[in-house]
């Protein structure tokens, strides 16, 4: 047995039947289904009579008279236009007779067919025309009356808030209505609650303003949904479609609704190109949940492909919100970013610019590109403080030369890529200012002691490393204190040359004691062998370091003595030693 | 066949789109052949068998009469100019027609923009002089005759408010009876696209024309 067929199988039939080119055959085949199927049989009863309509409204047939009137008039265009070039000439301008004039115009102050129509179709058995109803701008949808007209459950409820859980979804929110889905969602949703959308109803306007698909219907359409206290989500579907075809008062509707609308309403004014996005800049200053929805708004469109948002942002706009759009696009040039840090100071944006990947390659363009000014320089400098990039450092050196505050930061960042030579080189040199070398020193080591330590044993500058290092924190306490990178250049120097500077390194370290910083057992542990040093003067300063640092005495002061006599004639070094030595081990019970 | 007779035949069975295909449509290719070697008489046949669909197209999408005619009088012009390119066709009879129909349309649209016109001014005019007077000699009562005409002119109010690119193929396929095909060739897209535009337009006019629909019979 045959399985019988579905009832959408039915439909081209019944198309056809509306269309007046349906077979007897089928005609029949349609009739027999519908004995068993009411849906079908309701269709079908819809469609004789839609067809029997049309059947009655075929304009009256032409009349013979006037017809050999008409031939003689084509020929005797057809005459009349033997032009050169063999075209025909344009038909013949409109003469509007006086009569005909004031009907038309009449005809359109009375009111438009469609909208006449929608009033024809609520009002059919109520008002002969409706003629006069004809609304000013838009056909106003009640959506409340809508919902009394249906049935308790339908979509036209007075509000979604009174209804939880029946709310109606009509696509994302966030994008763009496309409008055939939206439509057959929207006839979904309205099957869904039992609501007959071709009974006289007051969403009839939109519904019919959806099919018509005609842009300018469109926009009335939805005009008037927006107007109505209607379900959140039909309004903010309407305001959707009115995205593109938004005009001045549309907008300043959908800023008005925006608190209500949301997402919708910064998707409208979005599709509605610059002006929206505009009022979506000016929405985004505001805070609070509207201002987050424009910006989240903003930045989806940032990261679409269409349109980008910058190119319609206010002057004055809060470089935070507007680098947050700005970044929101994967494709966003870096070099973009850095040009609106270069030219505003503005740091949201060199913050924008750190986090592309290209962005160091954006830096080494731009100081490719041309020699830096004095404002722009300082900015370069700071972006190079973020992502360094080799071909800075001249820059920076000549940035901290001239006392720019941002250049010891930067010139730490170099430091794996030549600054570290550069500041042993400036210091040594005596080229830059003491407390901006001061800066520098910390600076550089606090971002990484063991390259500076590194550099100064391989360029024999371990004097410059201490001396610098000293003056660095000898004005103020430090969090990265040098104490470790002081023990370690008194381990590892070598060479007669380097001797002073590993004594001294001690010695500073004996001064500075305890601190913040790497604890005192691993400085020991550095410090412990060099106590046996075999000259006796860095001998005596690592015992010097080593009690300042609290190391346990585990030698008698006198032991201490004998063994730094082996290294020499006493010095007076030693003599501080003895004396420190013997403070400390008097003043404990032994 | 003379022109004499081919005159017994109805519009619609000499355009070859109904009834017998065969007789009607050799009589329009022959006066085809003679006309496109400039017989005057021969295309006054072509003007008599095509005219009333030409000017009721034209009428459907201008809308009012005397437009349509201008249009439909231009149109057999043009066709009078171009009539050497239908010899190649296969099927000369119904490539005519929908040639015809096709630089009725064309001719329309560009009426219709040229003065800004829009559709419910069409309907406006459509509607001229056909109130209940259109209806005089049915023998109808008055009040059965008003609610005709009433029926009538929101039938129409509604054809006449699709917009254009719903309206031309519905009046094409739903009026004037045209296949999908046609259509399709005398509007000049895919035939895939007119059978959506048709589910559109058949949808919004049941939408308009909802209540209409749900009357019963005879009431
Ligand atoms: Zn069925």
């Amino acid at each position: 047995m045959r399985a019988p067929r579905p009832c959408r199988a039915w439909r081209e039939s019944l198309r056809e039947l509306v269309d007046g080119h349906a077979s007897l055959e089928s005609v029949a085949a349609v009739e027999r289904h519908a004995e068993t199927c009411a849906n079908c049989a309701a269709e079908l009863q819809v469609a004789r009579r839609m067809r029997g309509l049309l059947d009655g409204a075929a304009v009256a047939e032409l009349t013979r008279a006037g017809e050999e009137a008409f031939i003689e008039g084509v020929f005797s265009r057809i005459d009349s236009d033997r032009s050169p070039t063999g075209e025909a000439p344009p038909l013949r301008p409109r003469r509007l007779a006086p009569r005909r004039a004031v009907q038309l115009g009449a005809a359109s102050l009375v009111l438009a067919a469609a909208a006449a129509l929608l009033l024809v179709v609520r009002s059919h058995t109520a008002r002969p025309h409706g003629l006069e109803e004809r609304p000013s701008v838009a056909p106003r949808v009640d959506l409340a009356a809508a919902a009394d007209n249906a049935p308790a459950e339908t979509v036209g409820a007075r509000s979604a808030a009174d209804r939880p859980g029946r709310e109606l979804v009509l696509g994302d929110e966030r994008a763009p209505l496309d409008l055939e889905r939206f439509t057959a969602d929207l006839l979904h949703a309205l099957d869904a609650t039992g609501f007959d959308p071709y009974r006289s109803s007051d969403l009839q306007p939109l519904l019919l303003e959806l099919d018509m698909l005609d842009p300018t219907d469109l926009a009335r359409g939805a005009r008037g949904v927006l107007g109505t206290d209607g379900p959140q989500a039909l309004r903010g579907a309407a305001a959707r479609l009115l995205g593109p075809r938004a005009d001045v008062r549309d907008r300043a509707l959908l800023r008005d609704q925006f608190s209500t609308l949301g997402h919708a309403a910064a998707r409208s004014l979005l599709d509605g190109g610059e002006r929206g996005v505009r009022i979506l800049w000016s929405l985004s200053a505001e805070g609070g949940e509207r201002g987050a929805i424009a910006v989240d708004a903003l930045a989806n469109a940032s990261a679409g492909e269409d349109l980008d948002p910058l190119d319609a942002m206010p002057a004055e706009t809060d470089p935070s919100i507007a680098a947050r759009v700005a970044i929101a696009s994967p494709d966003r040039m870096a070099r973009e970013l850095l040009d609106r840090f270069l030219a505003t100071g503005e740091s949201p944006w060199l913050d924008a610019w750190a986090t592309r990947e290209d962005a160091e390659d954006a830096l080494a363009q731009t100081l490719e590109r041309r020699p830096p000014r004095d404002v722009e320089r300082s900015r370069l400098v700071r972006a190079t403080t973020l992502r360094p990039v080799e071909t800075a450092l001249p820059m920076v050196m000549a940035a901290l030369v001239d006392g720019d505050r941002s250049a010891p930061a930067a010139l730490a960042a170099l430091l794996p890529l030549g600054g570290a030579d550069a500041l042993l080189g400036a210091t040594a040199s005596g080229r830059l200012r003491s407390d901006f070398e001061d800066a520098a020193w910390r600076a550089a080591i606090g971002a990484n002691a063991d390259l500076m330590l590194e550099a100064a044993l391989r360029e024999g500058a371990a004097a410059v490393l201490v001396s610098a290092t000293m003056r660095a924190f000898a004005a103020e306490a430090s969090e990265d204190n040098p104490t470790l990178l002081l023990v370690r250049l008194a381990a590892r120097a070598s060479g007669d040359r380097a001797l002073s500077s590993r004594i001294d390194a001690l010695l500073h370290l004996a001064a500075i004691g305890p601190q913040s910083g790497p604890p005192a057992p691993l400085l020991l542990d550095e410090l412990a062998p060099l106590r046996q040093d075999p000259s006796p003067r860095l001998a005596a300063a690592a015992w010097m370091a080593w009690q300042a640092l609290g190391g346990e005495l585990d030698q008698t002061p006198a032991a201490i003595d004998r063994a730094l006599r082996r290294g020499g004639p006493p010095t007076a070094l030693h003599a501080r030693l003895t004396r420190a030595v013997g403070r400390r081990s008097g003043a404990r019970p032994h | 066949m003379t022109s004499r007779a081919l005159k017994l035949l109805s519009p619609m069975e000499q355009a070859g789109t109904g009834g017998d295909p065969g007789a009607g449509a050799r009589a329009i290719a022959e006066r085809l052949e003679r006309a496109s070697r400039g017989d005057r008489a021969a295309f006054s046949d072509l003007i008599r068998i095509h005219r009333p669909r030409v000017q009721r197209v034209a009428l459907r999408l201008v809308g009012n009469h005397e437009d349509a005619e201008d249009v439909a009088q231009e149109t057999f012009v043009r066709a009078w100019h171009g009539l050497e390119t239908l010899r190649e066709a296969d099927r000369p009879a119904a490539a005519f027609s929908s040639w015809l129909l096709g630089i009725a349309v064309h001719l329309s649209r560009d009426l219709q923009r040229a003065r800004g016109r829009r559709p419910e001014d069409a309907a406006a005019s459509l509607l001229d002089g056909q109130g209940p007077d259109a209806l005089a000699g049915s023998m109808r009562t008055p009040s059965a005759i008003t609610e005709e005409a009433e029926t009538r002119r929101r039938v129409e109010l509604a054809i006449a408010a699709l917009p254009e690119r719903l309206r031309v193929p519905f009046v094409l396929r739903a009026l004037e009876g045209q296949s999908y095909d046609h259509v399709a060739r005398i509007t000049g897209v895919r035939a895939a696209t007119v059978r959506t535009q048709l589910v559109q337009a058949r949808r919004a006019l049941r939408r308009m024309l909802g209540p209409l629909l749900d009357e019963e019979d005879g009431r």
